[in-house]
């Protein structure tokens, strides 16, 4: 059972056992006061019938007609007092009282004769000794039956003291049953209730301190249907979960250490290769390109032209493959370098990065706006390198402009700050735009603009490091724009 | 030409590099003046007067040492380390020839105290900024300087 359902039923119960014994507080209540109307009455009817009998024995004594009339009196209110009384409805009762309304009624009759016998012994002086004899008797007889009058008003009061001694007395047995059921029904909840709450409590701390210090095996088993039953089951459900959720993530742990020990095993492999690639790959190239040039200065005279414009090819097809031999290096460079994010005034790097470009457009007509760009959170260094590119895209597709309109800017899209380089350029054609960010793709014939490809691939692995997204928007001969983001807490301020 | 006048060493083992290093140099008359060796240990003997340069005097070593960080047998930072680990060739001034900027190189080259360093392929240019900068005028120029004291 539950403690809830426990404790409410111990407490109408109580109430229950309370509205009794205010129940048997009224009747007894009752009875008592019927008993001491019963006592009053019983009383009255006492000092009635001593005042007749008083008066009896003054008639006796002096035969005055005003005693006659003052008994005759008292005779009848004590016949109406006896005739009126109804409370006396026990069966002793009953027959006490209707042998009181015969005895005053036996009395009524009396007190006549001793009147007639007194006028007789008025007027017959000779028959005096015989009246006196009989008016002793009368009197003795009325004297007699009062006796019996008062002894049974007495009996009646007596009984109506005893009923209230013992309405009195069930009054307190009652309460006295009825209170200790009370305590017990009340004192027996609380043990219940106490035990069945503190054990499993003792319990639930315990095995709280152990899941706490580590050992999600342990389990309160708990059987109990009350509310701390079921706080104990939801305590081994969630440690059961615990330990599930812990062990998956245990294995995750082991995973993550593996492929981490993996991606630096990948790492320190990529940067071996790195660096003989600088070193190995570099050196025929700087044969090549050496004693070409060495043949074009000091042995020219002695070339045709056709050779000599070969001599050439070969000479700017070692620089290409050495620039091709830096980018890749810069390119794979990004991915070990460690992000260094902090506060940065775009504009500023944007001045920057425009006056190392001045060189690159001099004697071209470029008109470059640089809008409001505020604050961001990036690394420097990167970020600038992601400028650097997209400016220098910018300044070299629009080459052919006759005046080159550059808007680098920021705007506000979707809660995020999205930066943008825009061209009035040559633009490329939009279903090439899955191949832009790729790692030597390009969109344009090497002839017409130079260039490896690698700038927008380190563009986008810049961006992309910073949690960032790059996108490009062109058409062909109508401009380009690449606008990013830097992802997470990048706010604009 | 006798050893005494050497004031150059290359250390360089790939033969093109150094053919068009002699090349760039050769054309301002200093390629008489320069040894070159073709390894690491070579580097060392030379410089330390041991081996098959036990005749020399320490004391008349080269005036600066173009060292490419890697050669055969010991390693050029090895190379470089020993130099510099020396009271009687710490003040020789080295210069790094490397093949790229890769700063894992420059960065432990300076960390053991290299003077200078020029990217390959050298040309004559270069050298004369590195030999400025290290305040080795009179190497360009075709004699020996005149020492104080």
């Amino acid at each position: 059972m539950k403690i809830s359902m426990r404790l409410s039923l111990a407490g109408l119960s109580s109430v229950g056992i309370v509205v009794v014994i205010g129940i048997m507080l009224l009747f007894a209540t009752q009875q008592v006061r019927r008993e001491l109307t019963k006592n009053e009455t019983a009383g009255n009817i006492f000092h009635a019938v001593t005042a007749v009998r008083y008066l009896t024995l003054e008639y006796m004594l002096r035969h005055e007609k005003r005693v006659q009339t003052q008994w005759q009196l008292k005779h009848a209110s004590l016949s109406k007092l006896l005739a009126s009384t109804t409370e006396f409805t026990g069966s002793q009762d009953h027959i006490i009282m209707d042998r009181l309304r015969s005895t005053h009624e036996r009395v009524g009759s009396l007190f006549p004769q001793l009147v007639t016998n007194h006028q007789e012994r008025q007027s017959d002086k000779g028959k005096g000794e015989v009246l006196e004899d009989l008016d002793s008797m009368l009197t003795g007889q009325i004297t007699n039956k009062t006796q019996a009058m008062l002894s049974d008003a007495l009996s009646l009061s007596r009984q109506s003291r005893a009923g209230v001694l013992e309405a009195q007395q069930r009054v307190n047995v009652a309460v006295m049953a009825f209170s200790g059921i009370v305590v017990c029904v009340i004192v027996s909840t609380l043990f219940l209730t106490l035990r069945s709450v503190t054990r499993p409590l003792a319990k639930l701390c315990e095995g709280t301190a152990v899941v706490g210090a580590g050992n999600l095996d342990f389990q309160l088993g708990v059987t109990t249907q009350d509310e701390i039953g079921e706080l104990a089951r939801a305590f081994d459900q969630m440690t059961e979960k615990l330990k599930t959720t812990t062990v998956s993530r245990d294995e995750l742990e082991q995973r993550v250490i593996e492929r981490t020990a993996q991606l630096e095993a990948a790492i320190q492999e990529l940067e071996a290769f790195s660096y003989s690639i600088s070193h190995d790959l570099r050196a025929p190239l700087r044969a090549i390109h050496g004693f070409s040039r060495i043949l074009l200065e000091e042995h020219a005279p002695h070339l045709v032209d056709e050779a000599q414009r070969y001599l050439h090819l070969v000479r700017d097809n070692a620089q290409h493959m050495g620039q091709l031999i830096d980018d890749l290096l810069a390119f794979s460079r990004l991915s070990r370098q460690p992000l260094k994010r902090q506060r940065v005034v775009c504009a500023d790097l944007v001045r920057q990065v425009l006056g190392d470009l001045g060189g690159e457009h001099a004697g071209r007509r470029v008109d470059i706006a640089v809008g409001d760009l505020g604050m961001c959170q990036a690394d420097p260094a990167l970020l600038k390198q992601v400028l650097v590119n997209l400016c220098t895209n910018a300044l070299k597709f629009t080459r052919q402009r006759e005046v080159a309109v550059i808007e680098i800017g920021c705007r506000e899209a979707g809660g995020e700050c999205v930066y943008f380089v825009k061209d009035n350029g040559v633009g490329f054609d939009m279903q090439y735009v899955g191949k832009l960010f790729g790692v030597f793709q390009r969109l344009h014939r090497a002839n017409e603009y130079d260039g490896t490809g690698v700038g927008l691939a380190i563009v986008q692995r810049i961006i992309h490091r910073h949690g960032g997204r790059v996108w490009a928007e062109a058409a062909v001969n109508q401009g380009a724009t690449f606008s990013f983001t830097l992802g997470g807490d990048s706010a604009h301020d | 030409m006798t050893e005494n006048v050497v004031e150059i060493l290359l250390a360089e083992d790939n033969p093109n590099d150094v053919e068009l290093t002699l090349h760039a140099l050769k054309r301002h008359n200093l390629a008489n003046r320069i040894h070159v060796v073709g390894d690491g240990a070579e580097a060392l003997e030379f410089i330390f007067c041991t081996g098959a340069y036990a005749h020399r005097d320490i004391a008349n070593g080269p005036k600066v040492v173009l060292l490419d960080l890697k050669l055969p047998l010991v390693d050029g930072l090895e190379v470089l380390q020993r130099i510099k680990g020396d009271p009687r060739t710490r003040l020789i001034p080295v210069v790094v020839l490397t093949s790229s900027r890769e700063e894992r190189d420059i960065v432990e080259s300076y960390r053991l105290g290299v003077n200078s360093y020029i990217t390959k392929p050298v040309d004559f240019e270069q050298f004369t900024e590195a030999v400025r900068t290290l305040g080795l005028y009179w190497v360009l120029l075709n004699q020996s300087p005149v020492l104080p004291g």
